[in-house]
């Protein structure tokens, strides 16, 4: 689904990342459209995080490649902006000051728009301790789109907060998404919010791809039979449990009587 | 109810906080109370504690006569002097080791080995070397301050948070950002209790130092009284450091209001 033309093509090429002995990616080939919004899914240690990182240019491949925009990656870069888990504001700054580090020449009037974009223009003034653990993601997430980067790359942004700010974080997100038409890369290991906001979810596992779909359904998202059958079927190649047999799984447009 | 009584309310003050600035009093009264009955009694040796009004006639004088602020500020002098030598001098070398691999691996060891050295011990040598002038003690304090600056700036540079500098590097931060927005107010919370422990130890050693051959400041005002018995000049003195001690601390606090507002909501 491509938005407009400032999202960048993301090309991973028989990426493969060693930590010492420790094998964290093999082979992984991933090709990102520009402007998609993808959905990185998998349990804990399959290296979705670091798979992200490389992305970014945080840290370096063993071997194989990363272009973004058809420019391989050599270091970070300000056109793909990071997302980290916690909000990683500087305590000793207000929100505003902290979002001015995303912004172009760290310019005042970016950093005040960026805020209001996320709904916090009121609260530029608040150092972080006084903000909720929700508003200091969203501070952050000011911070990343101030720039206007081409690429959004979000590493569980949404893992520490609670049920209810996660739902509006996740409207938000979207919005900004539709809005900046960005290419974002989200890896979670909630399949539910994936579903919720992606294009096209991939799974990964034993250190690879193992499953690639595209989540055909219409924006905005609710919740329904549809939304269930994606669900599941990602959860099952999650989980390893093969959905051939089960039988339970419906197909979209199909519904239990 | 008996549960009530456990869980008082949140925002109700019990009664020991409304209390708390009459009850902390309540020693030093007795203290004092206790010290203008033992001046009043007969035994001898008693007779050794000089009265409150003694020490109180002999702060009289000496405020009126102006020979306490010459003493006051001749120490004064010598405590800011050492301070801003070693406090800067710590603060530079840790800052220095906190952020240069190299640095710290060629100074950082060394550092931490004449740490265990307690200054009061080098005295004699310090007295040969540099004589019984200002000299010794300014140096006394200077090296008595440097160590608690240099450990305070050093472990703050050190326990910023990798996170933080993680994101300063996505948000490309060149390394003057660095430093000023992410380096110097992250260690600063540490820094400022090395200036708090700097400045109570730079007391401890002056008049230690001050007590060895000199010809002013409080801690000679204190031996002079006591070659002189003159007892009540002694308390004096003492009560001196205590109030230069608590305005020190005073300075501290100020210091940490006014610098790391963002801790507070």
């Amino acid at each position: 689904m491509s938005q407009t033309e400032n999202g960048v093509h993301i090309a991973v090429n028989n990426l493969s990342k060693q930590f010492g002995s420790l094998s964290v990616l093999e082979h992984v080939d991933i090709t990102i459209e520009a402007g998609d919004f993808v959905a990185i899914v998998g349990r804990s240690g399959c290296g979705k995080s670091t798979l992200l990182r490389l992305i970014s240019g945080l840290d370096q491949p063993s071997s194989g490649g990363i272009s973004v925009a058809n420019q391989e990656v050599r270091g970070v870069n300000s056109d793909v902006r990071f997302v980290f888990q916690e909000a990683r504001l500087l305590p000793w700054k207000t929100a505003v000051d902290n979002v001015k580090l995303g912004a172009p020449n760290r310019d005042q009037k970016t950093a005040l728009s960026a805020l209001a974009s996320v709904g916090l223009e009121d609260r530029a003034k608040n150092f972080p301790i006084v903000l909720s653990g929700g508003q200091r993601q969203r501070v952050s997430l000011a911070r990343a789109i101030a720039g206007k980067p081409r690429a959004l790359l979000l590493d569980e942004p949404l893992g520490a907060l609670d049920a209810l700010t996660r739902i509006e974080m996740q409207n938000l997100v979207e919005t900004l998404w539709l809005e900046q038409g960005f290419t974002a890369v989200l890896v979670t290991h909630d399949v539910s919010e994936a579903v919720r906001l992606a294009d096209r979810v991939i799974v990964m596992d034993h250190h690879t791809v193992a499953f690639d779909i595209r989540i055909t359904l219409d924006r905005p998202r609710q919740k329904g039979p549809d939304f269930a059958y994606f669900e599941q079927k990602i959860l099952n190649k999650v989980l390893n449990i093969d959905d051939t047999e089960s039988g339970s799984a419906l197909r979209p447009g199909e519904y239990a009587i | 109810m008996a549960k009530n009584k456990i869980k008082p309310s949140l925002n109700e003050k019990s009664l020991i906080d409304k209390l708390a600035p009459v009850l902390q009093w309540i020693l030093p009264a007795f203290i004092i109370f206790l010290w203008v009955l033992a001046t009043n009694s007969s035994d001898f040796k008693l007779r050794l504690l000089p009265s409150p009004t003694a020490v109180i006639e002999r702060t009289v004088k000496m405020v009126s006569d102006g020979s306490i602020w010459e003493y006051i500020i001749i120490s004064s002098q010598r405590a800011l002097i050492g301070l801003v030598i070693g406090g800067a001098l710590g603060y530079f070398m840790g800052m220095l080791n906190g952020m240069s691999k190299v640095s710290n691996a060629f100074l950082n060891t060394t550092i931490q080995m004449f740490r265990t050295v307690p200054v009061l011990a080098l005295l004699p040598l310090l007295i040969i070397y540099l004589g019984i002038g200002e000299t010794l003690k300014i140096f006394m304090v200077a090296l008595a301050v440097f160590f608690p600056m240099y450990l305070n700036t050093y472990g703050g540079v050190r326990t910023i948070d990798d996170g933080l500098l993680e994101m300063s590097k996505v948000y490309g931060l060149n390394k003057w950002e660095l430093f000023t927005q992410v380096i110097l107010p992250g260690s600063l919370q540490s820094v400022l209790v090395g200036v708090r422990i700097s400045l109570g130890i730079m007391w401890v050693i002056l008049i230690a130092a001050e007590m060895v051959g000199t010809d002013a400041g409080i801690g000679y005002m204190a031996t002079q009284a006591r070659e002189l018995m003159q007892m009540d000049k002694v308390f004096l003195a003492i009560f001196i450091y205590a109030l230069l001690g608590k305005l020190s601390d005073l300075v501290a606090t100020l210091l940490e209001n006014r610098f790391l507002r963002w801790r507070h909501a």
